[in-house]
């Protein structure tokens, strides 16, 4: 419960406040809602699986952001960029439909 | 669900990266239990997620205009672009056009280019002049097969019309040019490296008179006179008073190799 009031003020104060992203971070704006969607899944089947460990959510959360923003930044500077990104989004995909589908089925065979 | 799902060594890539899809650190054994500092992180992190979300949100939402305007700004950018392009390809096939029409002006305002051009049959050209038709002979006239006209016949003949003073010939209506070659391919004559039935039409233009006259007088008029009476091969010259030649065909007109001799 906690966690989706959590989520909703989130909202509430992003839509309120409306902070603008610093102009250098932009770009990889997309790429850490992804890795933090990645986190946020994971989480929500730890939880199902009564895992769920706050320590462990948390630093999950900001390590993937901060890895998968340094990496397509990493790649941007290499010239790769497009398809560094292109991977990491694959891979966080990925996983992000592993983690939905294990809650799919704690959800409708527990 | 098991865990046991996890141990097992997953082959292939895509297993390996659904197998590892949770953060391992979930399964370890925790001594101490989460304390309020955990939870209030864990609550703060929620809301920074819900926060993330809803700023990318918005920024999406108002720079779409923006990103609208450079995308239009692009395409008609790429648009007016070829515009100019379509407009200069305009413009290249007008100015060739135009060089076309000045080099035959050029030609017809030049009397002497235009001279060139009759002699070496790049254009068609009409004027008085005469008419010499041929015809190989029936073979019950003359034991030998010398009643046909052969390539040899054709050529005498047309280098007596040169002789006699003519400005330009043609042959069935193949231009006579430089480059021509007169040959019998098989049973038929071919000019031009075009074949050519009987009968052989020769037009050539010039003075009608002096060209009647020096041609029944030199060598090639004697030779086929003899040709007539002895081997029964048909000739006929007539003087007309309009004779109309083509142009030389136009793959036999281009030059690639040219040594100019002496006249004499």
């Amino acid at each position: 419960m906690i966690p989706v009031i959590g989520l909703v003020v989130g909202i509430a104060l992003g839509l309120i406040f409306q902070p603008t992203v610093p102009e250098p971070l932009q770009p990889y704006v997309p790429i850490a809602i992804i890795a933090a969607l990645d986190a946020v899944v994971g989480a929500a089947r730890a939880y199902g699986e009564k895992r769920f460990d706050d320590r462990v959510f948390v630093i999950s959360f900001l390590s993937n952001v901060v890895i998968a923003s340094f990496m397509v930044y990493l790649g941007d500077q290499l010239g790769v960029g497009s398809q560094l990104s292109t991977g990491v989004i694959v891979v966080l995909g990925i996983r992000i439909f592993a983690n939905a589908a294990a809650i799919r089925r704690q959800i409708f065979h527990a | 669900m098991t865990n046991d799902t996890r141990v097992r060594d997953a082959e292939s890539l895509l297993d390996q990266l659904t197998d590892t899809s949770i953060d391992s650190d979930y399964y370890s054994a925790h001594e101490r239990p989460p304390g309020r500092l955990s939870k209030a992180l864990s609550t703060l992190t929620i809301c920074l997620f819900g926060g993330l979300l809803a700023t990318a949100a918005l920024q999406t939402h108002f720079d779409r205009p923006a990103t609208e305007l450079e995308r239009s700004a692009m395409i008609d950018g790429v648009e007016a672009r070829q515009e100019t392009r379509d407009r200069r390809l305009r413009t290249v096939e007008a100015l060739r056009e135009e060089l076309v029409e000045l080099q035959e002006l050029g030609i017809s305002q030049d009397p002497a280019r235009e001279a060139l051009f009759v002699s070496a049959g790049e254009i068609a050209v009409s004027g008085e002049g005469v008419r010499v038709t041929a015809r190989s002979g029936s073979s019950t006239t003359s034991g030998e097969r010398a009643w046909r006209v052969t390539d040899s016949d054709l050529q005498l003949l047309i280098n007596g019309l040169w002789q006699a003073g003519a400005e330009a010939i043609a042959v069935n209506g193949q231009r006579v040019i430089a480059t021509t070659a007169i040959r019998t391919a098989g049973e038929t004559i071919t000019i031009n490296y075009r074949s050519v039935g009987e009968p052989y039409v020769v037009d050539a233009i010039g003075d009608r008179d002096e060209l009647v006259a020096n041609l029944l007088a030199n060598p090639a008029g004697r030779y086929w006179s003899e040709r007539v009476e002895n081997f029964g091969v048909e000739f006929n010259l007539e003087s007309k008073s309009e004779v109309n030649l083509p142009a030389g065909p136009s793959s036999r007109l281009r030059t690639t190799y040219a040594q100019a001799w002496e006249a004499n």
